[in-house]
């Protein structure tokens, strides 16, 4: 079933790029309202040192730079007041349209549009689930703390426990969220029904793994070309950003792709009976 | 038959190394006016030791001495009323002492050739007058001390220690063990200083006692001697301690050790049934490494930074003249401090080899043995003599060890010890607070540490790249030739720098030890002018921002690539350089002690070229969109 899933995500993203295209494009644009504003800041308060800065990390230039530019950047990060949520937003409906998008072969901005509220909603409710779970797994593990004596079987489980049970309970919220969003656009079912229909997600784990892992392979090999190259030159610069920015229409395929084989694993409703 | 055979193996414990000298000289270096013999007993259950034995003085000055003057740290942990409980509000380097949490030291009793001196003991305080204050007794005597003879006093004395807090104590580990950090643990001697030794007037009649209370932000200063320390502890208690083990005895209920030390100044020791040692020599230094268990992988980490250590010091500045030497990773606030031979470096259980900090505290507090250990100054009033020269050679020997990157080793983010330490100097008003200050009397805590550490490690480093690094550590060497196992002063600093660099360095001294002035050059102007012939005249103008005055390097670079080199002694408000050519670019050579570097370049017609904004678009970007990305996870 997995395989089949993959397959159709794979689908998804051969049949429709623009999808990709959407999704990244957005992300992009989203993107450069804070990171615009915050090259240029840094570039103005450089002044004459921007050469150096550019050609290599020397602390206290930062430090200088930082203190120059202190003004613009916060209102830089005043910004994140506004295109956090709005993106936040886009990410609800963006999803419910992909769903749309590859259940009906078309009609991703109608899907966004007329699920993107109750989409809002589901994202919302396992947001609350999602601080639930973590207070109390944090409460366990406190718990199970002052059962275990101490010693290296309790730090073991309060110093690697807590992280990795906080990253599962994340990803675990994240498939069941994804699963309602589905539910909801291709099953056609009220809010209620589709929040149950989180609970239904298991059979997605599989391709929810695999593509989750590539999203994350793609974090990775971006971190590494990141830090590889220095990008002191106009040319070096230009190749980081094409380098990124490749990587990052890779993962927006993975979106896509996710997308598709949720579509693909979620049931159809039900027909009438006696047909 | 048991009990029989453990008595035979203990026997044959006894006397180990008993040859072993605790220096490598054939006799005693100082001047060893004191002589402590001590034997002290530790009570775990109770977090007490008791001690009794002998203090011996020997009077220094010309004229005899009638009163004898101690100091008793730990009644600094008595209660809230007390001068560091004031200053500190009860907290000291993140750990607290409160009402549940003493410590006391009370003499019981104090004698001299059988007559009871008790009774005449008084507290004093000094510093700040405060009738709470219990750090500092003198003792009036009944026979002063006549020059030159020495007097010895039979004490003995009772000692709670506090859970830890300003660097000494007891600590229960989650385990259930217990861990003692037993330091400034007896009735010390203050220092006696004579006429000309330190700050008194050569032509004064009589020397006088140099005894301050414990302060919030104070560390030590005593003078150096002998110390056979005998020791009683359970015994499963491992021992750490200054000095040698001339002698270890084990029985069914205490396991006996007995310490000697020459040439120092304090003796602290450590004991816990859960250390786990580690041991390796450097030359003729042998190492001892006493751990927490659950740090026990990283013995060799601390090893080889005590090796660095050694290997730079005995290089640039000399001798490590100690046969032993002690690291303790110790529990909480013990950690980072330095005794005579023994030092408390600490790290976590988790501490991953970029981040580079059990390294720099073992390194720093190695540097101490230098810089406080033999080069005793006094570091109630000159904190920056051991403190900001052993933080100069820290950043010098953890950037040369480990840099780039010495003190966090990230990919794109490379954090070294010197450029930290000038970013802390800077972090609040360079201009508030000078290098010479009586340590309490800094503006806050945080004044304390960013100046005596940092400031002077900055203010140092200027000072190297000003008279080159072979005037700096010839320097160096010669203050150490000249003053080990003395008490120089920041005068003595002085005069040996002016003497191997044969110049006044007064200008230096005045504006960034005893003074406060900032440096801040500016690359003001940079302008082209065509001469009638066609040809290009340059002007290049300098300004001084601020009231510090330093030598400044003016660098030019013309467009046809050539170099230029204008030296400017930086005096005047503004300075103009008239160059022939067409200069393309010039800078003010870096000097740390300058507070603001993004002004001391200047660019010809700008620097138009938007590398810096594409490079940090290009990354940020990513970062947004990989934000985007993980935010989705999340809602
Ligand atoms: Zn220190």
């Amino acid at each position: 079933m997995t395989r089949t899933a993959l397959a159709c995500g794979w689908q998804a993203i051969r049949r429709w790029p623009i999808l990709t295209l959407i999704i990244y494009g957005v992300g992009v644009a989203m993107a450069f309202l804070i990171a615009i504003p915050f090259a240029v800041a840094i570039q103005d308060a450089a002044g004459s040192s921007k050469g150096l800065l550019a050609g290599s990390f020397e602390l206290g230039l930062w430090y200088d730079t930082f203190r120059e530019a202190r003004g613009d950047l916060f209102t830089v990060a005043l910004h994140l007041l506004w295109v956090v949520p709005l993106y936040l937003v886009w990410d609800a409906a963006s999803s419910v349209g992909l769903c749309f998008a590859l259940a009906n072969g078309h009609g991703f901005w109608h899907g966004a549009g007329r699920f993107a509220g109750r989409s809002v909603v589901i994202g919302l409710v396992y947001l609350a689930m999602l601080i639930a779970v973590l207070a109390g797994l944090i409460a366990m593990i406190e718990a199970m703390g002052l059962l275990i004596a101490p010693g290296a079987v309790r730090f073991y489980l309060q110093a690697v426990g807590i992280p990795v049970g906080l990253v599962l309970a994340v990803l675990l919220i994240n498939l069941m969220r994804d699963a309602s969003r589905a539910a909801l656009v291709v099953q056609d079912v009220g809010l209620g029904r589709a929040l149950r229909a989180g609970l239904a997600a298991w059979p997605m784990t599989g391709a929810y793994v695999l593509w989750t892992a590539a999203a994350l392979g793609i974090l990775a090999v971006s971190i590494a070309l990141e830090s590889s190259l220095n990008a002191g030159t106009m040319g070096s610069a230009v190749i980081l950003a094409v380098g990124l920015q490749v990587l990052m229409l890779l993962r927006a395929a993975v979106r896509v792709a996710w997308h598709g084989s949720l579509v693909a694993l979620t049931p159809l409703p039900s027909l009438p009976a006696g047909g | 038959m048991r009990s029989f055979l453990v008595l035979l193996v203990a026997c044959t414990l006894t006397t180990l190394a008993s040859a072993q000298r605790p220096t490598t000289f054939d006799e005693p270096q100082s001047e060893l006016r004191v002589r402590y013999t001590l034997e002290v007993t530790l009570r775990p259950a109770t977090r007490t030791i008791e001690g009794s034995g002998q203090l011996q003085w020997r009077n220094p000055d010309r004229v005899p001495v009638d009163t004898l003057q101690f100091h008793l740290y730990l009644n600094a942990f008595r209660d809230a009323n007390t001068t560091f409980m004031r200053e500190s509000g009860g907290m000291h380097r993140g750990f607290s002492a409160s009402d549940s949490n003493h410590g006391a030291i009370n003499i019981t009793g104090l004698a001299v050739r059988g007559e009871n001196l008790l009774d005449s003991l008084m507290f004093i305080r000094p510093d700040d007058g405060n009738p709470d204050d219990y750090t500092v007794a003198a003792l009036p005597l009944p026979n002063p001390v006549q020059p030159g003879d020495s007097i010895i006093l039979d004490v003995t004395f009772e000692a709670s220690l506090p859970q830890i807090v300003a660097r000494t104590g007891w600590m229960e580990k989650d385990d259930g063990s217990l861990f003692f950090m037993v330091a400034q643990w007896f009735p010390k001697l203050g220092v006696y200083e004579i006429p000309g030794q330190r700050y008194v007037p050569v032509d004064a009649p009589r020397g006088r006692w140099n005894t301050h209370q414990f302060h919030a932000n104070s560390e030590f200063y005593a003078d150096f001697g002998i110390y056979d320390i005998t020791i009683h502890v359970p015994p499963d208690y491992v021992v750490g301690a200054t000095g040698v083990r001339t002698h270890a005895h084990d029985s069914p209920d205490v396991r006996t050790l007995r310490y000697y030390a020459e040439d120092v100044h304090d003796f602290a020791w450590t004991a816990s049934p859960v250390f786990r040692e580690f041991t390796t020599t450097w030359r003729h230094v042998n190492l001892r490494l006493l751990m927490q268990p659950e740090h026990a992988r990283q013995a060799e980490r601390h090893f080889k930074a005590a090796r660095i250590a050694l290997e730079a010091f005995d290089e640039i500045i000399g001798p490590y003249p100690y046969t032993t030497l002690t690291l303790v990773d110790g529990v909480g606030g013990s950690n980072g401090m330095e005794y005579p031979t023994l030092i408390t470096c600490g790290t976590l259980q988790i501490m991953p080899s970029w981040v580079r900090m059990p390294e720099l505290v073992t390194i720093h507090e190695f540097g101490h043995q230098y810089f406080y250990g033999m080069l005793a100054n006094n570091e109630f009033e000159e904190a920056w003599l051991d403190e900001g020269v052993n933080s100069y050679m820290e950043t010098r020997i953890m950037d040369e060890a480990y840099g780039p990157g010495s003190v966090l080793d990230l990919p794109g983010l490379r954090i070294d010890d010197g450029p930290s330490h000038r970013l802390m100097y800077l972090s609040t008003a360079p201009e508030r607070g000078a290098l010479f200050t009586w340590s309490w009397k800094y503006s806050n805590d945080f004044d304390y540490g960013r100046i005596t550490y940092s400031k002077a490690a900055t203010v140092l480093r200027a000072l190297e790249q000003y008279l080159g690094r072979a005037v700096m550590d010839r320097g160096l060497r010669t203050y150490y030739e000249r003053w080990r196992f003395r008490h120089p002063t920041t005068r003595d600093v002085q005069a040996v720098m002016e003497e191997v660099a044969e110049e006044d360095l007064d200008w230096f001294f005045s504006q960034y030890v005893y003074g406060t002035a900032v440096v801040d050059y500016e690359l003001a102007e940079l302008n082209l002018t065509q001469l009638p012939d066609y040809s290009f005249k340059s002007t290049v103008r300098v300004r001084r921002l601020r009231n510090g005055i330093f030598p400044q390097v003016l660098r030019v670079r013309f467009t046809n690539g050539r170099e230029e080199m204008h030296e400017w002694d930086g005096v005047s408000e503004e300075e103009t350089f008239q160059l022939r050519g067409q200069v393309s670019e010039a800078w003010l050579e870096q000097n740390p002690i300058d507070v603001h570097w993004l002004n001391n370049r200047i660019v010809a017609q700008g620097d138009s070229s938007p590398k810096l904004a594409l490079k940090y678009a290009a990354k940020s970007t990513a970062w947004m969109q990989h934000v985007w990305h993980l935010l989705g996870f999340l809602f």
